[in-house]
């Protein structure tokens, strides 16, 4: 019995995402080809393109996985996700949760947070552009240093990382061999952002990233001020903030500096 | 009788890795026009809007999707048509185009250009939703004809008469890929002039000319190749059937120097001049 458009549709996606043949009896093929082996171009063409999707976007943890792990996380993941999204872009966006949640991650900590790195870069070459705050904008920190707020650049990416993801990533992006992995290190605070259209990343120095992660949730500037002195000599907290805010803005990590006006973080 | 956009001349996809070879050259390289891929340019910031603007400042732009999946039985996704939409406010393209094919249903995306059953349902059914995309946009679309490796029992039609029966019902344009005539000529055997000469003249606005691999047992729409002599022959045929049409060289992957592209470019450009008189191939 002839299928409707509907039925035909149904039948065709199952056998391209399961690798299935339940539509073969609705399809035409000239003398000499079987249908399976047609069917099998838009099957084949399905799992490659995916999977050529994945290795790009995620391709410093295809080089540390090497082929056949992550191809096999790749597929796996497929199965858990179908891509549900219209631009090719978003398809591995869950991938890092994912495969956080896999036992090779409770083996290999590091894998997740390689996957999430390569996310954020890549998820910051197209986030929203926004203006970058400039030193002239300094002087509202100096006139209310409790009303004011941050607005980090809509690109950035803050990443705490306990373990040498970090380090694996570099060496691989420099050609060089990695180190092992390792985990139950000190916290590590790696930053992923915009700036003057290119993807940066970069890791924050000392007591840094706890403190661009207060700004992050919308702490005033004297409330970064009093997590600062806790965090290092009290005596040197004004010249560390000062250095910490000149490299925010000379980096555009910051778009913006102001009164707060909406929100009242906890 | 239908309306057409203008002739714009001979163009080329839009393509990151050309960006520089077309913006910062001394002498600007002789591309009439270029279609962007709209979904590469939904998401809001960063270099491919900044580049885009750049292009958009010096040449005419068309606008080409891939995943209005306007044949599928799934509704309609007015979240991506609005971002269409805001997109070509923006763009303000020459037209928009997308294929005549799905891309998935239930809220799957298979990333791939699904065919139809080419049945009076589906004429009906796709007609209605092109209508709808036309209202929501507030302008005609272009669908293009795409590649197939399978037909199906239930098709009452030929893929041409389909075709052309959609234009007219649905009174849209069309985007006529001659590589897409020529692969699934080769894959369903049957004649590419056939299908060519029984499409509404008055419908066409575009010519996209492709490459192609070769599969186990058929051709497969890859665009990763340069355009091959058949499909230019075939472009003879388009381009003396239906006069002066805006062509492009359409190359998605393993992407060359912008000078290979710009051979074939040219060689498409002569084929017009040997067909069309020198007054027809005046761009608008």
């Amino acid at each position: 019995m002839a299928r409707t458009l509907a039925e035909l549709q149904d039948a065709l996606q199952n056998d391209v995402l399961n690798r299935q043949s339940t539509s073969l009896d609705s399809l035409s093929v000239p003398e000499g080809p079987t249908a399976e082996s047609r069917l099998a171009v838009y099957q084949n063409a399905y799992e490659t393109r995916l999977l050529n999707i994945l290795s790009e976007d995620y391709d410093t943890l295809w080089s540390f996985m090497g082929d056949t792990a992550f191809r096999d996380l790749a597929q796996s993941y497929l199965r858990a996700h179908p891509s549900t999204s219209r631009n090719a872009r978003w398809v591995g966006h869950a991938l890092p949760d994912y495969l956080a949640a896999q036992p090779i991650a409770a083996q290999i900590p590091a894998l997740p947070e390689i996957a999430r790195l390569e996310r954020a870069i890549r998820d910051a070459f197209d986030a929203p552009d926004a203006p970058v705050a400039t030193p002239e904008d300094l002087a509202a920190i100096a006139d209310h240093p409790e009303q004011t707020v941050f607005t980090l650049h809509p690109s950035l990416t803050l990443l705490p990382m306990q373990t040498n993801a970090y380090d694996i990533f570099r060496a691989l992006r420099a050609g060089t061999t990695p180190p092992p992995p390792a985990s139950g290190q000190d916290l590590r605070w790696i930053v992923a952002w915009r700036r003057d259209l290119n993807s940066h990343h970069a890791e924050l120095t000392g007591g840094e990233g706890p403190l661009l992660d207060l700004a992050r949730q919308g702490h005033n500037f004297a409330r970064l001020c009093e997590a600062a002195a806790m965090l290092d000599e009290p005596d040197t907290t004004a010249a560390r903030m000062a250095a910490h805010l000149r490299g925010w803005l000379e980096n555009g990590m910051i778009s913006a500096m102001g009164r707060a006006t909406a929100r009242d973080p906890a | 009788m239908v309306d057409r956009p203008p002739f714009l001349g001979f163009g080329l996809g839009l393509r990151p890795q050309h960006y520089a070879e077309i913006l910062d050259a001394d002498t600007p390289p002789p591309v009439d026009w270029f279609e962007i891929i709209s979904e590469n340019y939904m998401e809001a910031g960063g270099r491919p809007r900044h580049m885009l603007d750049r292009v958009r400042e010096r040449y005419p732009l068309v606008m080409h999707g891939v995943s209005m999946s306007i044949a599928s039985t799934s509704p309609l996704d007015r979240t991506y048509l609005d971002r269409l939409k805001s997109l070509a406010d923006h763009v303000q393209p020459k037209w928009i185009s997308d294929h005549l094919c799905w891309t998935g249903v239930h809220g799957i995306n298979l990333h791939d250009l699904m065919p139809v059953a080419y049945t009076e349902e589906a004429l009906n059914h796709i007609a209605a939703r092109i209508a709808h995309v036309q209202d929501h946009l507030g302008r005609r679309i272009a669908i293009e004809n795409v590649s197939s490796y399978i037909e199906f029992a239930e098709s009452e039609m030929t893929e041409w008469e389909f075709v052309g029966e959609l234009a007219r019902r649905a009174d849209c344009w069309l985007l006529l890929d001659v590589n897409n005539v020529f692969v699934s000529g080769q894959n369903h055997r049957f004649d590419g002039a056939e299908f060519i000469e029984a499409i509404p003249k008055d419908r066409v606005v575009q010519f996209h000319l492709a490459g192609h691999s070769e599969g186990n047992d058929c051709l497969i729409d890859t665009h990763d190749q340069p355009v091959c002599d058949e499909v230019f022959e075939l472009y003879r045929r388009a381009i003396g059937h239906f006069g002066p049409v805006s062509t492009m060289i359409e190359r998605d992957d393993n992407i060359p120097p912008l000078s290979e592209l710009l051979a074939e470019l040219a060689r498409a450009r002569q084929i017009a001049c040997e067909n069309l008189a020198p007054d027809q191939l005046k761009v608008a």
